[in-house]
């Protein structure tokens, strides 16, 4: 079967049910390679849930997720992982790697030789601003430098295209505990990814960096999605009101004209 | 060569140039010191290696598999249902008419000693394993249960015990390698030495796990397979390693942890290296077991406690900084 490239994830209908609560209703969204999506909704919105669906911790009571062609879950495993990266929000590793074998861990799905793991591992390190930390203890780090850590090797994992199809990239809250500059060097790097044919879902709070770096935004709410389309239809006082409970103003960016959300 | 038998290092040598068809001149004097060797004394530093080797191999594997490196293998239930199992296996022979004891005391108490750790710990990974998976925290609540369990079973058994199946209870928890015997060794080599290899291979695995369950599924593990993998391997190594001799305390614990302190946590290198540490220790706490007190023998848990414990300490004294 020819891999259809033109959608990397297709999320169809599905619905989690945990006794007599729905966490999620419906919800479809499908990310194509070259494109980030960003996935936005207040706490409880449902968009760990579906983060574990899509990730296949958990399993849908209704529909289903198709991943390049075929349900998430019927991948082999080996094979998926060298499409599929993901960043979970936190990570429990509490041994004393050093960071670089930490991103070394990354490559372990890869078929690749021992000097061109340390190649990649060097270069991942470089794109998140890590290459000093190398030869750290990870358990020594600060929260910030651990997720970039973690950026590395998951971007590691997926540094070229060697699996059965494009690859896919999710990010789980990626820059929550970065400062400023690399929550921007954080999704400059999702972007540059997504240049190099590589599908980008990322979960985010701050609605001006989804605006800035995101081609389109979906927005959760109560297990549904109730918005979804670029930054321009999807950032409006009315929406945001209704959704998020917050009333807001809306103005272009001065020299980008995305726009940008503002506390009213 | 020290113990309760002198052996000379002549002597020795004369036994190796036995072994390779040379000619010894004074053979038949050594005769007696050749046999303790062949006999006793071999056999039992082969059970040590090999004993103390999977004993810190499943417990570098149990501190990856439960990311804790304060666990070892008696987490899984494993040490508690064997000292249960051999607790019934010794005073149910107590009861024995005496002439029946000595030939069921060789076999029956290390068979239930293992029935009782495998037991146990299928029960724990039971109790732990739903149809979503195994979950590590339950399996861990679960050997806590199992081993109370077990303490009362013992509580109960020492109840009613007379003094020498007291003594019998009380020697095998503190382990011992003097039961050691070359039809023993047979069986029990090449199963140890099985697991501890397929324990090696898993290594990858361990150091994905590492990283939280789910990480390591992504990174395209079989985390489920694994698991269950470790916790069988981890079982009948461990079952099959105090069937032989008894409780030993510390070496699952402490070494892995001293390798990985000297070393750092990737499995490929530690689980060799806490083999071979592994060996040694036991090695070498036998040999001070047989010496101290010649020609009676301490136990040698008691020894590897005592070894093994003020150097951890000491160990953390050093790096509490580090680990903070």
């Amino acid at each position: 079967m020819e891999p259809n490239v033109s959608i990397s994830l297709d999320v169809q209908g599905v619905s989690v049910r945990r006794g007599e609560h729905l966490l999620l209703d419906n919800v479809s969204f499908t990310a194509k390679p070259g494109e980030v999506v960003a996935l936005l909704g207040p706490n409880g919105a449902g968009k760990s849930t579906l983060f574990k669906v899509v990730t296949d911790g958990m399993s849908a009571d209704d529909g289903q997720v198709i991943f390049n062609d075929k349900p998430v879950n019927s991948w082999d495993l080996g094979e998926r992982a060298l499409m599929l990266g993901i960043l979970p929000q936190s990570s429990s590793l509490n041994f004393p790697f050093s960071v670089s074998e930490v991103v070394l861990l990354g490559r372990s799905p890869c078929r690749s030789s021992r000097e061109e793991n340390a190649k990649v591992v060097e270069k991942a390190l470089e794109l998140v601003d890590a290459t000093h930390l190398k030869e750290r203890d990870y358990t020594t780090l600060s929260g910030g430098e651990k997720q970039r850590v973690h950026l590395a090797r998951v971007l590691a994992q997926i540094w070229d295209e060697s699996g059965p199809g494009p690859r896919l990239l999710l990010l789980d809250e990626p820059t929550s505990a970065l400062d400023p500059a690399h929550q921007h060097q954080t999704l400059r790097i999702a972007k540059e990814f997504a240049r190099n044919n590589v599908a980008v879902v990322v979960i985010l709070h701050d609605l001006n960096l989804a605006s800035q770096y995101a081609d389109r935004l979906v927005m959760l709410c109560e297990g549904k999605v109730r918005a979804e389309g670029t930054s321009h239809e999807v950032l409006t006082p009315e929406l945001l009101k209704q959704l998020l409970d917050i009333d807001v103003c809306i103005i272009p960016h001065p020299v980008n004209g995305y726009p940008l959300v503002v506390a009213a | 060569m020290t113990g309760a038998v002198p052996v000379s290092l002549e002597n020795f040598i004369g036994l190796l140039k036995n072994w390779l068809g040379l000619d010894v001149p004074n053979a038949a004097e050594q005769g007696q010191a050749w046999m303790v060797v062949e006999v006793i004394r071999l056999p039992r530093t082969i059970l040590g290696a090999v004993v103390g080797s999977t004993l810190a191999i499943c417990g570098g594997a149990m501190q990856g598999l439960f990311r804790n490196p304060l666990a070892d293998p008696s987490i899984i239930g494993v040490s508690s249902g064997a000292a249960l199992g051999a607790g019934v296996g010794i005073v149910l022979i107590g009861l024995l008419p005496a002439a029946l004891t000595s030939v069921l005391q060789v076999y029956t108490v290390p068979f239930l000693a293992f029935l009782g750790g495998f037991g146990a710990t299928l029960l724990v990974y039971k109790i732990g394993t739903t149809s979503n998976g195994s979950s590590v925290a339950t399996m861990l609540l679960a050997g806590i249960a199992i081993g109370a369990l077990s303490g009362a079973g013992m509580g109960i058994l020492n109840y009613v015990a007379d003094d020498t199946m007291l003594r019998n209870l009380t020697f095998w928890q503190m382990g011992s390698l003097s039961g050691a015997t070359w039809e023993q060794l047979t069986f029990i080599v090449p199963v140890l030495l099985g697991i501890q290899i397929i324990m090696v291979s898993q290594a990858k695995g361990l150091n994905a796990l590492l990283l939280g369950e789910s990480e390591a599924r992504h990174l395209g593990h079989n985390i489920q397979n694994l698991k269950s993998r470790l916790i069988i391997l981890t079982a009948l190594g461990v079952g099959v390693s105090v069937s032989v001799s008894g409780m030993i305390g510390f070496v699952g614990l402490v070494v892995p942890h001293l390798v990985r302190m000297s070393i750092g946590p990737d499995h490929r290198y530690l689980l060799p290296a806490s083999a071979l540490l592994g060996a040694s220790l036991l090695l070498f706490a036998d040999v001070i077991a047989r010496v101290v007190i010649s020609p009676a023998e301490l136990p040698i848990g008691i020894v590897t406690a005592l070894l093994g414990a003020p150097f951890f300490m000491s160990l953390l004294w050093q790096q509490r900084n580090r680990i903070g």
